[in-house]
């Protein structure tokens, strides 16, 4: 903002101050871009407030706020009090998905970080690093049902292996692996390779070098793959449609159900929020651990 | 090593001394190759205990391959041998030799403190905490920085991080501590007190140091043995006065910055004594290559510029005066002294003016002692 | 001499393990991902020339699938879908090229650039249902829009355009998709040298000149980039045609669910390979569009900056 707004100087003796159609004319071109882009950020975030506003509004399904309740919670975590027959049912079945999602995100989470702390260090150490790169970032750029269908045609069709839990985690280590792997190399690319050395120069054993040097200083590497092989896990949609033998994970809830014209929106409203609210806190925590500590890092390393 | 110890024995540095003679490195025939340039070529060096060796050369010389190689941190293309302390480490990795390395950037580890950093070599031999951090809080005494134990790394200033470097591999009692060029990265005041620090560590623990630079200035100012390197082979070896003295190549003369270096053909050869043509003039001096001086080869004068008089010479004695006619040129003023360069039939020569109150420009002649100079080959082998 | 010097060198191979450590686990994690992903990724290319019976493949080439698909109507569905993802792709391109170009290069306060960097991963990890789901109540002809419109008296009976409708698609993905325009973009033009652009304020050229001459090529990677990112999954985004077009804005994604549910295999894959062969074509102008720069290996440099 500062760039655009220059403070006037003062040391000046006569300031000279520009005429404010050349003040406007010259700066247009800066507001108006920061003004659309914050527009987008707006209409990003605001079906995302919306929606917490909602969910504890008792009319939710006409977009009108007020009329605060905690009926659509309360419903969700106990049953409809109001469809007495199907009470436990609901319950059952909004939990056993989120159950089964935590588990396939704590799976994703911990390949994620194994693989992205095996090829993250060495990867911008070899000759073809380019076009690994690029293999490992393809799912980025297939879109998902592609991706999706293309992986069952193979196993399914092609292998003729049943479709599981394990189709849902290769589904999902396949979507989350390329953010993973670029959290990791954004520190392992920074990381100075000179320390090994000198570690092995002290008497370091190379398991040592591994665990006291290295996974130290790619700690906020490996901590940024794990919260975003977990959060792309937990919400990933597009795979698992086809990646699954009739296994549900709360995102395929969420989506059979918000396309179903009945009353149970208001629930998803309400499970949507916690989702969200989750999501948010874990992105800060991930955000600070990988970017918050690589500054640190990276002056440590140009000093040393 | 009695200082780290803190065993009140001021004697043992005496003892290594005594024991001054004897062999703790051995490099036999090392060779070293990237892809297709060769970084080291046959080279065989050794080092005696309690010696201040140092590695010259410029960079491409083959020095610091050469220290990596004796630190197990790179493997040679092919080698006979190397003994560091009486073991056979030629085919040991870095981990299992016992030198450690003081590196040009450092390399201190960023997530660790100044005491962990310095610890670590001790962490890695199984030694206890309590234990470890009395000798880490006793190194750091040495060198100067009590109380930075608990220092992150990243607050350090750029010298203290090379103390601390210094530290870290001190602290292990290496038989041979590597400095790889520690100084480069300082600034030039940091730097000279550095140098005499570093003379005055290896003066109290009687500790090897095998030192790589590509400064002639520190070079000569520490060691009490030079090797100048290049293209990978050893050039000349020797103390410090020999190299500065008597270079045994063209090269070796212009790497020490002697300033003139005046090429000619070897006219006359008797013993220690060889006499240069250059054009029509006959230069005399000391010969200082290896072997005899074989009339009808090139050589080349070494003056450097101090030794120049200005002035008609004093006698006519051709056996132990070179002079020359010469035409005044440009004057640079540098401070404590006065560089003139002079216009002579075999090209320019500069001299080295002291006295202010001489009258410089209108020097018509100049002279030198021929003991002043050198004469070697031009071409080193 | 050379025999000793040849048995010491034999002998030396076993010095320092840990890089051809890691180039093991390098070389097999690249084996299983290639054949577990990459070579079912290109298969469905081929896939798509076969018949299935159930779930037996027989290995016959043929294009009847093609044939099939588009004698049922799978022109006018690619053609529609090209043609939404392709707007929105120039649409975001517009809005977030001097978004990010601000962001790069004019923004100096530096909580408010954490703030928007937040702003702009924090949707990457948000549930894309949660995060539409909520137009339809507020779009609907009972919803929050029209009562505010009617109430203004700006239209006398409901919009209804504004939910199940291409217009509802086209916002669906305007916000789905902003972030992944923007930091590419905002990337590359970030590691553009302050010097370039003072160098070419120095000669004299104008601010038009810099971003034409200047920081357009610079930023081309960065900008392919991010119409890759953009454009190939909104061709297959399930979650906003759905929400948003709500059967009215039928793209491909929804047909490759209704093919695969009903077994008709080789149709879903021939649709796919499709948008497969279009994602491919755009990777290689991406190749073409980093050449100038260095070429892929670059990235890493960039990455250390």
């Amino acid at each position: 903002m500062t760039a655009l707004a220059e403070p006037p100087k003062l040391d000046d003796a006569a300031p000279r101050k520009l005429p404010l159609a050349q003040k406007i004319s010259e700066r247009w071109p800066a507001w108006g871009s920061i003004f659309i882009g914050y527009f987008v950020l707006l209409i990003i975030y605001f079906p995302i407030l919306w929606l917490m506003i909602l969910s504890i509004s008792s009319e939710p399904l006409t977009g009108f706020a007020g009329d605060w309740t905690l009926r659509w919670y309360d419903d969700m975590l106990y049953g409809t009090g109001q469809r007495e027959g199907e009470a436990y049912a609901v319950n059952s079945r909004v939990f056993d998905p989120l159950f089964l999602s935590l588990k396939l995100a704590f799976i994703t989470a911990a390949l994620c970080m194994v693989a992205s702390l095996l090829i993250g260090p060495i990867l911008p150490r070899v000759r073809f690093r380019g076009p690994l790169l690029l293999g490992y970032l393809m799912p980025l750029m297939v879109p998902g049902i592609v991706a999706s269908v293309s992986l069952f045609l193979f196993y399914r069709l092609g292998l003729h292996w049943k479709m599981g839990e394990w189709s849902l985690g290769l589904a999902h280590f396949v979507w989350a692996f390329p953010f993973a792997l670029l959290a990791m190399l954004v520190v392992a690319s920074r990381f100075d390779a000179r320390l090994l050395e000198a570690a092995a120069d002290l008497g370091a054993s190379p398991w040592r070098r591994f665990w006291q040097i290295q996974v130290p200083i790619l700690k906020p590497g490996i901590f940024a793959a794990g919260f975003f092989g977990f959060l792309l896990s937990f919400n990933e949609l597009p795979f698992s449609i086809f990646m699954r033998a009739g296994d549900i994970t709360l995102p395929i809830y969420l989506w059979i159900q918000s396309g179903a014209h009945n009353s149970s929106v208001p629930l998803i409203f309400a499970l949507s929020t916690l989702i969200t609210i989750a999501s948010i806190i874990l992105t800060f925590i991930a955000i600070k651990v990988a970017f918050g500590e690589r500054t640190v890092r990276a002056t440590d390393v140009k000093k040393t | 090593m009695a200082v780290i110890n803190a065993s009140g024995s001021a004697s043992v540095s005496d003892a290594v001394r005594v024991a001054g003679g004897e062999q703790i490195l051995e490099v036999v025939n090392a060779t070293h190759r990237y892809g297709e340039v060769t970084a080291l070529d046959h080279v065989s060096i050794t080092a005696r205990r309690g010696e201040f060796l140092t590695l010259l050369g410029e960079s491409g010389s083959g020095k610091t391959t050469l220290l990596r190689i004796i630190a197990g941190l790179e493997r040679p293309s092919a080698i006979n041998r190397i003994t560091i302390d009486g073991t056979d480490a030629t085919l040991l990795p870095a981990n299992k030799r016992n030198t450690t390395t003081v590196f040009q950037h450092y390399a201190l580890f960023p997530h660790m403190s100044v005491g962990e950093n310095i610890e670590y070599g001790l962490r890695v031999r199984g030694m206890p905490k309590p234990e470890r951090r009395q000798r880490a809080e006793k190194v750091l005494e040495l060198i100067r920085l009590p109380g930075l134990y608990e220092r992150r790394v990243h607050q350090l200033s750029g010298g203290q991080k090379q103390r601390i470097a210094l530290a870290r591999a001190l602290v292990t009692e290496p038989a041979i501590l590597l400095l790889d060029e520690p100084l480069g990265a300082l600034d030039e005041k940091l730097r000279i007190d550095m140098q005499v620090e570093l003379k005055e560590l290896h003066e109290r623990l009687g500790l090897t140091f095998i030192y790589v630079t590509h400064s002639q200035e520190e070079a000569l100012t520490m060691s009490d043995r030079i090797l100048l390197m290049r293209h990978g082979r050893v050039v000349q070896e020797g103390p410090p006065t020999d190299l500065f003295e008597r270079p045994v190549a063209r090269f070796v003369a212009e790497f020490m910055n002697v300033e003139n270096l005046l090429d000619g053909t070897i006219e006359r050869a008797s013993g220690a004594e060889a006499t240069v043509r250059i054009g029509s003039h006959l230069l005399r001096g000391p010969w200082t290559g290896r072997g005899a001086a074989m009339p009808g080869t090139k050589a080349c004068v070494a003056v450097r510029a101090e030794r120049i008089q200005l002035g008609p010479a004093p006698s006519h004695d051709a056996q132990s005066i070179n002079h020359l006619p010469c035409r005044p040129g440009v004057t640079i003023y540098k401070g404590k002294y006065v560089d003139q360069m002079l216009g002579t039939e075999i090209g320019p020569v500069k001299a080295r003016v002291w006295d202010r109150s001489m009258e410089i420009s209108t020097a018509t002649a100049f002279w030198w002692r021929a003991n002043d100079c050198a004469i070697m080959p031009v071409e080193s082998e | 001499m050379a025999l000793a010097e040849h048995a010491a060198g034999m002998k030396l191979r076993q010095f320092l393990p840990r890089l051809s450590v890691g180039i093991w686990s390098l070389s097999g994690f690249t084996f299983l991902w290639v054949i577990g992903i990459v070579v079912p990724l290109l298969g469905i290319l081929l896939f798509s020339f076969l018949q299935t019976k159930g779930i037996k493949v027989q290995w016959d080439l043929t294009i009847k699938a093609y044939e099939k698909l588009f004698f049922y109507g799978g022109g006018p569905l690619i053609g529609r879908t090209i043609r939404i993802a392709a707007t929105m792709t120039v649409i975001e391109l517009l809005l977030a090229f001097p978004f990010a170009l601000w962001l790069a290069k004019g923004a100096k306060n530096q909580n408010l650039k954490l703030i928007t960097f937040t702003l702009l991963t924090v949707p990457f990890f948000l549930s894309p249902v949660a995060r539409v789901i909520v137009w339809r109540s507020v779009m609907s002809v009972h919803g929050l829009v029209n009562t505010a419109l009617l109430d203004i008296g700006l239209v006398s009976e409901p919009v209804e355009w504004l939910i199940f409708s291409e217009f509802a698609v086209h916002l669906g993905y305007l916000g789905q998709y902003f972030p992944a325009m923007v930091w590419p973009i905002f990337l590359s033009v970030a590691l553009i040298d302050d010097e370039y652009l003072e160098a070419s304020k120095d000669l004299g050229a104008s601010r038009l000149r810099t971003l034409v001459h200047v920081i357009f090529p610079l930023a081309l990677p960065g900008i392919v980039a991010g119409i890759i990112f953009t454009f190939v999954p909104m061709l297959g985004d399930t979650v906003v045609p759905q929400q948003m077009g709500g059967g009215n804005v039928m793209m491909i994604s929804h047909n490759v669910y209704t093919m695969i549910g009903a077994s008709n295999f080789v149709m879903a894959a021939a649709l796919s390979a499709i948008i497969l062969a279009i994602m491919l074509a755009f990777q290689v102008l991406l190749w073409a569009a980093l050449r100038p720069v260095g070429g892929l290996n670059n990235v890493f440099a960039s990455l250390r900056r």
